[in-house]
Formats: structure tokens, C-alpha cells, sequence
């Protein structure tokens, strides 16, 4: 027996971590410690639905967090830092704020529709609007996309294009990128370092005071995953709290049948405002539309098809599309009603369908943008854990 | 046996893990190397079941088991995403963009013995994305069955919103009409020759309500196209007798022709709906008809609910 007590005794101390593992993952964390504050940051359920958006999907899910970066207290200060600081970039002139800002939705403040992409170091123009955060926690991958979405059996869900699988992976390429902040990894990792204020805060979150970039991008990811809305006026007629105008009711209408086809893409979670099936689709901007997704697939399919965000706050973040294209809503609508591009590969066919039956009615139109502004949520923009740490006190 | 689960295929093996199984290989090795046999028996039988716990959702082999594989033809013929070079029996050039589709209660029975063997409860296909499917299932039990069956869509008791996980999410059914989910997207292109191209989306879920937010089904249409209360259609294949147990496997091939859901009764994309009056009123441009939209439609549901019956075949074969 002697021989083989070693291996039993592995076995006894081993077998719970080991057959714990072989569920989804829903213990063990690197960031969760003894010394650091967990933070839910999931919403709960209404409890007083209205009797007419009962077969609606308006809880949100709870969100999918890594089990090896569990959001903390610690953590979410350290990102926040992060993301609000141009030591991230190479002179010390861009952080992740200079392109998402919270008082527009965390989009580019400065975009417009005749300059719509943004600067990074030196002047550098980026090759897409710079999208909002909002939500981003229930974008990623997993668990809301089936097992196969597409060919390549890889799952895409972040950038325009869909490059990045996760926050944590999205994070790793605006720091490096020579259109962005242009500062390579290791020497981001030596400025940082070097702070007086940096050391103790990553000792904070992760037990010790070791700077490296996949700690950055994990804290930067827990900032992000804060960045809920949940308080716009959908969210209060979801609550029971508010009656919606008789607009906003036809729009909510024209919205979520055929009569927009707008949920086919935005829907399937309402409080998302995106559909997790759907993620990606071609909506007839151009009738020869640049690559979109198959830049990264290679995938024939999917020329022409990028991410479908968010509409929530769309008041807030315009211009509007992957190329900010469209300066205001109104804009917006009338490419829906009467500009789809019907010749474009890969158009989704809801929406060609739709078009070919031509324009939306005024009726439509105007429900539908009153159904828009109703997802504007004026406190996430001025919340004060959103904002800049080395801004003075008001 | 009656209502039996068995578990489907998918493998996590954390890669930790796998260091950890294959330095617990190692010991077992030094322990057999430098103990007497009987010692590394035991530590076998003790870490036999550890590994087979991380790994038991993953098989697929040739050992007892049923492979269920889900091809997508068109007239008896491999799809061809995105081509328009089918016809359908109404004349309609045609090609297919999306085919999605759920199906749930897969099950294999014996109609004599009453045995059951359920073996998914929600399946999610996608010929577009996802191509053929395969779906692997382990059982022990020996059994005699006959009858392949499943529900097409979420039977109407469990067709809810919310009800299934959120990687469902993007099959919802909208809530105007009573939430819950798609049971098919179909999709593509067809060819008029007036006004020219154009597209069909033949989309199937319940109508529980109509589309103006508030009135029930009932209460807002005409009963001149009946709606099956259960929900989508129920579909019942027989197979040559599947034995299982014994170390037998099994690979039963269920073929959706997509073609069929246009043949009987005969769907024209082009025709209008027989009575217009149920087009909803804020549509840009009725008419409506059984190419778009087909959601808010009891004429186009119902015909392709009748047309589900023909579209599902099975084969079934030992090995």
C-alpha cells in the first residue's frame, strides 16, 4: 500500500478541485481574495411587468463573467484608472476615454458625421466610428451564442468586425495599435510600473503588486463590465413604473413585428437591445459593401456583415453605423425605409423583404423613433462611478 | 426504461485538468513500476472514475450509442447555400440564405412495449452556419424501439420566453404575438418576373395574439384559419427496429428536405394572402403574402405547419 499512498493522497486532496471543474467553471478566481469586494452586477427581474410585455424577454440574463476574472471592488477602481489614463498611450495624450467618453454613452464625443472616426496618437484616424459601451457584459461569447455560429467554429462577438472574443481580449489592441495609442505592450507595462499610485492598486486587486498586461486588460474588463444601463424609460414600462406615450407604443409595435423587422437584429434580449443570434448582419448601406466580418473569417457569407450594437442610448451616440455615416436618428430611419442598398451580398433578408414592400408609413416612422428615445438612460451617462478618477471634485 | 434520459456528447476537459490526469497517469506508472500489483489496481480503480467524470459528456465512438446525424438537402439534393437554382412546385425560382430551425423531445419508442428513450430535449439546427449536424447519445439499457419522433419547434406548454437558455435568445418569438420562440427561419431570395427578385422569409412560431399588443388571437381574428392550440407539428417516423445495449451503436440519419415545405399544400411566395383584411393595418404596402410577412399571418403558419408532416425522413443503421 505504500507505493501508491502518494497517489491516493492526491487524489483525496485534488478530486474536489478536479470534479468541480467539470461544470461551466463556477468556482475558483484569481481575482477574488480574501482582501478584495466581490460586486454583483447583476439586475433583478421586474417584479411588476406590465400585462402587455408579459411574452416580452425583458429580464436581463445574468451575466456571463470569466471565472478567472471575477469583478471586484479592487478591480473595477484599478480599470477605471486605466481606462481614464493617457499613460496608456505613447505621449502620454490618449486613453481609452479619449474615444469613449461617458457623457456620450462612453462613444466618441468628438465624432461627427463629417469626421466620424477617431484620433489617436499624432492625429492617427481610426477605420471605425468608435462603437458605445454599454452592456458589454452580456455580449460576450459564451454563453450567448449557440455552439456553431459560424464555419470557422469560432465564437466572434466584439469590434465592428468582430475580432474579439471578449473584453479581455478586446482590451489587449487599442493600447498597441499605431492608430490608437501606439505603445507597445511591454513599454505600457514599464510606465506603469514606474507610478507611484499603480503598484499598490494592483496589489489591491490581485494579491500582489506585479504589473503585467493581462492583469491591465482583466481590470480594464471589470471597469467595463460596470457600464450598465438599466434606468431609461423602457426600463421603468418594464418596472410597471411608467405608462408609454401612444408613439412609443406603436413604435415598440413596429419594432418587434415584420411591420420594422427592427428585432430581428435588435431584439431576442430586449434588455439588451441586440440580438445574441443575430449578431452580425448586413443592413444595405452600400450595394458593394466593404468586408465586414469576412476580413476575419474569410467566409464568403459574410461580406458585408458587422457587429449589430446596442440601441441603447442611441440618442447619445451618433453618427451613426460602422462608418458614422448618418449624422442624426432621423437619418437613420430614412435609410431603414426607403435606402436599403436591396442588391447588397449577404443583405439579411428580413430587412429586404421589408424594404421591397417600400416606406415606412409617417405613422411608422414616427412611433419608431419615439420607441428609440425611450431606451435613453440619462443617468448612466453622469453616474459617478463612471466618470473620470482625475477629474477634480465638482 | 419508460422516459429514460441519456446524457448528449460534448467534451470539457479543462487543459489544468489535463495536466493534472496525466501527472496522476505518471504516479500510477511509478506505482507500478515500484509496488506490487494489487497496489496499482487499486490506484486504477480509484482514478479511473476521477478522469471519467471530466470526460464522460464526450464519446461519439463506435461502444453502445446512438448517432444522430441531421442532413439538409433540396429535392433530394445537398443544399447549396445562396444559389438560386431551385424551383419549387409553385414555380418559384428560389435559393436559401437561412435555415434555422428548433427541434425538441427527441425520443425513440416502441409502439408495442410502450418503452421510451428520450434523447434531447431541444435541438438547434442551422444549415447556413452550422451545416450537417451530429449529435451523439450513450445509453446502457438494452431496448427494442421502432418510432423516431420529435416536436418541430417548442411545444406550446414550454414555448415561452425565458424558458430556454440565453444562447436561445436569438430564436425569440415576439411578444405582440405571443413571445416564446421561432420554430423555423427560412429564407432566401425568389425570382418574379414582376416585379423581379425579391425575398421570402417563411418564419414559423404560435400565434397566441394578434399584432396589435393587447387582444388575444381569439379575440382578434377570424376563425377561418384554425391555429393547432399544441403549437407547431408533431413528427413521427418509424424506423427499422433499433436494438440497443450490448455494446451495439446505432446511427439514425434524419433528412430534412427543404423543398418539401413548399409542396403540400403548394406554397406560391407570390400569392396573396386569401383574406387581406388580416394584413396588419401598419404595414407600408398590402397586400400581404406567403412570401412576407408571415408571422402576423394564420394563413401562412397553418400551411406551414401542414407542410411539416412531409419535409422529416429517417434511416436508421447499425454501426
Amino acid at each position: 500500500m505504500k507505493a501508491f499512498l502518494p497517489v491516493i493522497l492526491l487524489v483525496a486532496m485534488l478530486a474536489p478541485w478536479v470534479l468541480g471543474g467539470c461544470d461551466s467553471g463556477e468556482s475558483g478566481s484569481s481575482t477574488l481574495t480574501p482582501e478584495t469586494t466581490p460586486v454583483d452586477l447583476n439586475i433583478p427581474p421586474s417584479t411588476n411587468k406590465p400585462a402587455e410585455l408579459a411574452d416580452a424577454q425583458t429580464d436581463f440574463r445574468t451575466m456571463p463573467i470569466p471565472v478567472d476574472n471575477l469583478t471586484t471592488e479592487e478591480g473595477v477602481a484599478l480599470g477605471r484608472r486605466l481606462f481614464f489614463d493617457p499613460i496608456l498611450s505613447s505621449d502620454d495624450s490618449v486613453s481609452c476615454s479619449s474615444c469613449h467618453d461617458p457623457a456620450a454613452a462612453f462613444s466618441d464625443i468628438d465624432a461627427t458625421q463629417a469626421e466620424p472616426f477617431s484620433e489617436g496618437v499624432g492625429g492617427a484616424l481610426g477605420d471605425f466610428n468608435a462603437p458605445a459601451l454599454i452592456n458589454l457584459g452580456w455580449t460576450s461569447a459564451d454563453p450567448f451564442r449557440l455552439e456553431f455560429p459560424f464555419q470557422s467554429g469560432e465564437h466572434f462577438s466584439l469590434f465592428w468586425d468582430g475580432r474579439a472574443d471578449s473584453l479581455e481580449t478586446q482590451a489587449r489592441e487599442p493600447v498597441a495599435n499605431e492608430q490608437e495609442m501606439n505603445l507597445p505592450w511591454d513599454q505600457a507595462e514599464a510606465k506603469v510600473r514606474a507610478d507611484s499610485v499603480y503598484p499598490g492598486m494592483f496589489e489591491a486587486a490581485f494579491g500582489d503588486p506585479g504589473v503585467s498586461q493581462d492583469r491591465m486588460v482583466m481590470a480594464i474588463a471589470q471597469f467595463e463590465r460596470t457600464l450598465r444601463s438599466y434606468n431609461s424609460r423602457w426600463d421603468q414600462w418594464v418596472r410597471g413604473e411608467i405608462e408609454p406615450t401612444p408613439d412609443e407604443a406603436i413604435g415598440y409595435l413596429a419594432f418587434t413585428s415584420e411591420v420594422g423587422d427592427c428585432f430581428h437584429c435588435h431584439g431576442g434580449n430586449l434588455a439588451l437591445f441586440a440580438s445574441p443570434g443575430n449578431t452580425f448582419g448586413n443592413n444595405g448601406l452600400d450595394a458593394l459593401p466593404p468586408p465586414g466580418l469576412m476580413e476575419v473569417t474569410g467566409e464568403p457569407l459574410h461580406e458585408g456583415k458587422f457587429r449589430v450594437p446596442t440601441l441603447r442610448n442611441i440618442e447619445f451616440t451618433g453618427p451613426y453605423m460602422h462608418d458614422g455615416r448618418f449624422g442624426t436618428l432621423d437619418e437613420v430611419l430614412e435609410h431603414y425605409s426607403a435606402g436599403v442598398a436591396t442588391e447588397s451580398p449577404n443583405l439579411d433578408s428580413n430587412l429586404r423583404a421589408r424594404a421591397l414592400q417600400g416606406p415606412l408609413t409617417p405613422t411608422v416612422v414616427q412611433g419608431l423613433k419615439a420607441f428609440l428615445l425611450m431606451l435613453s438612460d440619462p443617468g448612466f451617462l453622469t453616474d459617478p462611478d463612471f466618470q473620470d478618477p482625475f477629474a477634480p471634485a465638482p | 426504461m419508460k422516459g429514460a434520459q441519456v446524457r448528449g456528447v460534448v467534451v470539457h476537459v479543462h487543459s489544468a485538468q489535463k495536466v493534472f490526469l496525466r501527472a496522476l497517469e505518471g504516479s500510477i506508472l511509478e506505482a507500478m513500476r515500484n509496488s506490487r500489483r494489487s497496489s496499482f489496481l487499486f490506484s486504477f480503480l480509484l482514478l479511473v472514475p476521477l478522469a471519467l467524470a471530466c470526460s464522460s459528456d464526450q464519446s461519439g465512438g463506435s461502444s453502445d450509442g446512438i448517432t444522430v446525424r441531421i442532413v439538409h438537402q433540396v429535392a433530394g439534393t445537398p443544399l447549396e447555400i445562396d444559389q438560386l437554382i431551385y424551383t419549387n412546385a409553385a414555380a418559384n425560382p428560389y435559393s436559401v440564405t437561412k435555415f434555422e430551425y428548433l427541434i425538441s423531445d427527441l425520443r425513440l419508442s416502441n409502439g408495442v412495449s410502450g418503452a421510451e428513450l428520450d434523447l434531447a430535449q431541444t435541438l438547434y439546427g442551422n444549415a447556413v452556419d452550422q451545416g450537417n449536424s451530429e449529435h451523439s447519445f450513450e445509453f446502457q439499457t438494452p431496448e427494442e424501439f421502432d418510432t423516431l419522433s420529435f416536436f418541430w419547434g417548442v411545444p406550446d406548454a414550454r414555448n415561452i420566453t425565458g424558458v430556454l437558455p440565453p444562447q436561445y435568445d436569438g430564436m425569440h418569438w415576439p411578444s405582440p404575438f405571443g413571445g416564446g420562440y421561432h420554430a423555423m427561419r427560412f429564407e432566401g431570395s425568389w425570382s418574379n418576373a414582376t416585379p423581379g427578385d425579391s425575398s421570402y422569409v417563411l418564419h414559423a412560431g404560435n400565434l397566441r395574439r394578434c399584432s396589435n399588443l393587447m387582444e388575444t388571437y381569439e379575440d382578434c381574428l377570424a376563425p377561418a384559419y384554425p391555429i393547432d392550440e399544441t403549437g407547431m407539428a408533431e413528427i413521427s417516423l418509424p424506423v427499422t427496429t433499433v436494438t440497443t445495449g450490448s455494446g451495439r451503436h446505432w446511427t439514425l440519419v434524419i433528412v430534412v428536405d427543404i423543398q418539401e415545405w413548399m409542396n403540400d399544400p403548394l406554397y406560391d411566395f407570390g400569392q396573396d394572402w386569401a383574406d387581406p383584411s388580416l394584413c396588419p393595418p401598419l404595414f407600408a404596402n398590402p397586400p400581404c403574402t406567403l412570401g412576407f410577412p408571415t408571422m402576423p399571418g394564420p394563413e401562412p403558419q397553418s400551411m406551414m405547419r401542414l407542410n411539416a408532416g412531409d419535409v422529416f425522413s429517417v434511416t436508421a443503421s447499425e454501426g
